[in-house]
């Protein structure tokens, strides 16, 4: 026996089976598409902290004329200098939304944000937790303890404004001692905690500040951190010139689809005429069922090829704004003509007519916010999608690449939306004609199918064609209620295998999609 | 085909090739499968992803060895410190005191550093050639011929039928004058495989 032939023998004796991963199948899956989901906000907030770190560095000269600097806060993990953010804000940190620079004096600044207790028991957010960060070039370059509010206690699923207090000091860099007031320059900084005993860590988005000769001045425009949670996607603000902002991670994500074109600039007076339009695909990668509503604002973004916001449109109350979600585990949907842009360049010229953009490259994105229904914990969770290439020539806009339909770009991540379940079984299960916006499940749970077949206002019999081709399929018809044309009919049919039930909507409001819901029998 | 077909394509069809492969490597099976579930994660949440199902497999291959490989330099330190923490794991012999070839060979390959196993495995595994390995590990050819002939001889050693010792409960193997006896077949390192 050679070498060759005993390592055959003990792989094939450790797996002998066929299919060793089939099991791990659906956890792959779920991991694949959660790093991608990562991957993709991660890159934008990577981006917004090397803005910053490219700023501080380039006038990283010491002050020597500043005022007095103030004592090094006392307990500030120092440790953290040699980390970058990625490093600090783990995985497994929970976003806490926006956050707002409440108080500013010299390097002294108060930041709050609104925290939520994800637990089931009581949690306490103690200010001796919480940690001002600041990042330059994603690494962190300075720090500051928290202090000067009281512990601040949360029920269940309750929230709460947490603040903290601390004045910035410096990681040791160059000339540059730790604990010294920062170089001038433009910094992120952010608030970490952790809810005891068993909240977990969380982390607010990035507040940006400039300091100029050891004081410290807020650069964005934060909103009221106390404000109606439902309105923070208007807390999007992109600055022209500037890296798109970051957005914290959640479960969701959005790709983007429109046709090839080329898109002609439209009438910022009238926004839908020309333009750009958007359908936009959200999707997601929560292990349950999430229900919940569109924000009320959409923030279309073009960027030149660096991330650097060349033109922006902010839309407020159109679609998708209230639109039902309503998202099976690892399931999509379908959001059309949910956002717009002019395609004129909105940050150089402000006037009605407004300015074609530049020949060249450019990417778009969409930042959109959704409001979570969950009895315990209500949540609002921005998004900001996958870009969309495009390329200007003579003020038209002819998309190249990223689109979420027939052309996806495999370095988009465009290839999960807008699809039936990889194991659904299409060849036995055929369904109407029309477009699926939705879906979810897997072989193991059932699928759930939601799309638009045509019925809105119509008179076709959806209820009676959707029956018909199941029972040509070997289908039995097992219960019907209501008639074909109204919403709530709907129909029980099996085959022994599976079991279908096939539910008619949105026949009275063109708002909801027909759907069906097919559950292996377990026999 | 899209990114989930290829997946469960890859899983389906390729999954006991991909853990026999990982299963070599680590030694032990549920490392192996977790070992294959990061390298698809990996590979598939990739930014570029190859287009046709065999260069999928090649890159779910490759990020399996720079996976095994790191993990062994992350864990490195914990190594050194872990007998402080643990009682070491005991050689359990199995009925009648028979020690299968499997149980044998797994133990044999337990004694090599992650990169002499690693080249053991690409060589008479995979069938790669000297040059086919050095690319894949990004190491000089001289490299893997000198890991190839030091597995050799240790493989030798511990597999070689000597009666008057048990080779799975030795801690280390004994260095022969000859690290390749007659008997033994393995091939000479550096040989090209067909």
């Amino acid at each position: 026996m050679n070498l060759n032939e005993l390592l055959r023998e003990v792989a094939e004796t450790t797996v002998p089976e066929a299919d060793p991963l089939g099991e791990r199948l659906g956890a792959i899956r779920s991991r694949v598409r959660h790093r991608r989901t990562v991957n993709r906000v991660g890159s934008s907030a990577v981006g917004m902290v090397g803005v910053a770190g490219v700023a501080a560095i380039g006038t990283l000269t010491w002050q020597a004329a500043q005022p007095e600097p103030p004592a090094s806060p006392a307990g500030t993990p120092w440790e953290y200098c040699d980390l970058s953010v990625a490093d600090v804000v783990g995985s497994t940190s929970a976003p806490s939304g926006p956050a707002s620079l409440t108080m500013v004096d010299g390097m002294q600044l108060a930041v709050a944000t609104t925290v939520t207790n994800p637990g089931s028991t009581q949690a306490q957010a103690a200010p001796a937790q919480l940690v001002v960060y600041l990042f330059g070039g994603g690494d962190i370059v300075g720090l500051a303890s928290a202090g000067g509010t009281e512990p601040t206690t949360l029920g269940p699923g309750a929230s709460d404004v947490v603040a903290a207090l601390g004045t910035v000091g410096a990681c040791a860099s160059g000339s540059v001692s730790q604990g010294d007031p920062l170089p001038d320059g433009r910094y992120g900084v952010m608030l970490t905690g952790d809810l005891t005993p068993d909240g977990g860590d969380w982390h607010s988005d990035a507040v940006i500040i400039d300091v100029t000769g050891g004081q410290i001045a807020a650069v964005t425009d934060d909103p009221d951190p106390t404000a109606d949670p439902d309105a923070s996607a208007g807390g999007y603000t992109p600055v022209c010139g500037e890296v798109t902002p970051a957005v914290g991670e959640n479960p969701l994500y959005v790709t983007l689809g429109t046709d090839a074109g080329p898109h002609q600039p439209g009438d910022p007076d009238h926004p839908g005429t020309d333009g750009l339009s958007l359908d936009l695909t959200v999707g997601s990668v929560n292990a349950g069922h999430l229900t919940g509503t569109a924000g009320a604002e959409t923030v279309t973004m073009i960027t030149d090829l660096d991330g650097r916001v060349r033109s922006w449109w902010r839309a407020t109350g159109g679609s998708p704004s209230g639109a039902p979600l309503d998202l099976p585990a690892d399931g999509s949907q379908l959001l059309p003509a949910a956002a717009w842009h002019p395609l004129t360049d909105t940050c150089t010229d402000t006037s009605t007519e407004g300015r074609l953009l530049p020949d060249g490259d450019y990417r778009v994105f969409v930042a959109v916010g959704f409001g979570i229904d969950a009895p315990e914990h209500p949540a609002t969770w921005e998004v900001l999608s996958a870009p969309l290439e495009l390329t200007v020539t003579g003020g038209g806009a002819a998309v190249t690449g990223g689109r979420d339909a027939a052309e996806a770009v495999p370095d988009a991540g465009q290839e999960f939306p807008g699809a039936l379940p990889p194991d659904f079984p299409e060849g036995e299960l055929p369904l109407m004609d029309g477009v699926l916006l939705g879906s979810g499940g897997n072989a193991d749970t059932g699928w759930t199918i939601s799309g638009d077949y045509g019925i809105h206002g119509s008179s076709i019999a959806a209820l009676d064609q959707a029956i018909e081709r199941l029972v040509d399929v070997g289908f039995t018809l097992e219960s019907r209620v209501g008639p074909p044309e109204a919403d709530g009919a709907h129909a029980v049919l099996q085959d022994g295998m599976l079991r279908v039930e096939v539910e008619v909507t949105g026949y009275e409001a063109d708002s909801l999609p027909g759907g069906y819901t097919i559950q292996p029998i377990d026999r | 085909m899209n990114g989930e077909d290829a997946l469960t394509e890859l899983v389906r069809e390729r999954g006991t090739a991909l853990l026999r492969y990982a299963s070599l490597l680590v030694g032990e099976r549920r490392g192996a499968e977790d070992l294959v579930q990061d390298a698809l994660v990996k590979v598939f949440a990739g930014t570029r992803r190859p287009r046709d199902i065999e260069d999928v497999e090649a890159y779910v291959r490759r990020a399996i060895l720079t996976l095994y490989l790191d993990s062994y330099r992350r864990h490195r330190r914990w190594a050194k410190v872990r007998h402080l923490f643990v009682v070491p794991e005991r050689v359990v012999s199995e009925p009648d005191g028979v020690v299968s070839a499997r149980v044998d060979v797994t133990a044999a390959l337990r004694t090599l550093s992650p990169r002499e196993r690693a080249c053991v495995v690409l060589r008479y595994y995979m069938d790669l050639s000297v040059p086919q390995i050095a690319e894949e590990l990004g190491i000089a050819q001289g490299t893997v011929k000198r890991y190839l002939s030091d597995a050799n001889a240790a493989l030798a050693a511990r597999l070689a039928p000597d009666p008057s010792q048990d080779p799975v409960a030795t801690a280390d193997p004994v260095p022969t004058a000859d690290p390749v006896p007659a008997a033994d077949p393995v091939p000479t390192a550096g040989e090209a495989h067909p």
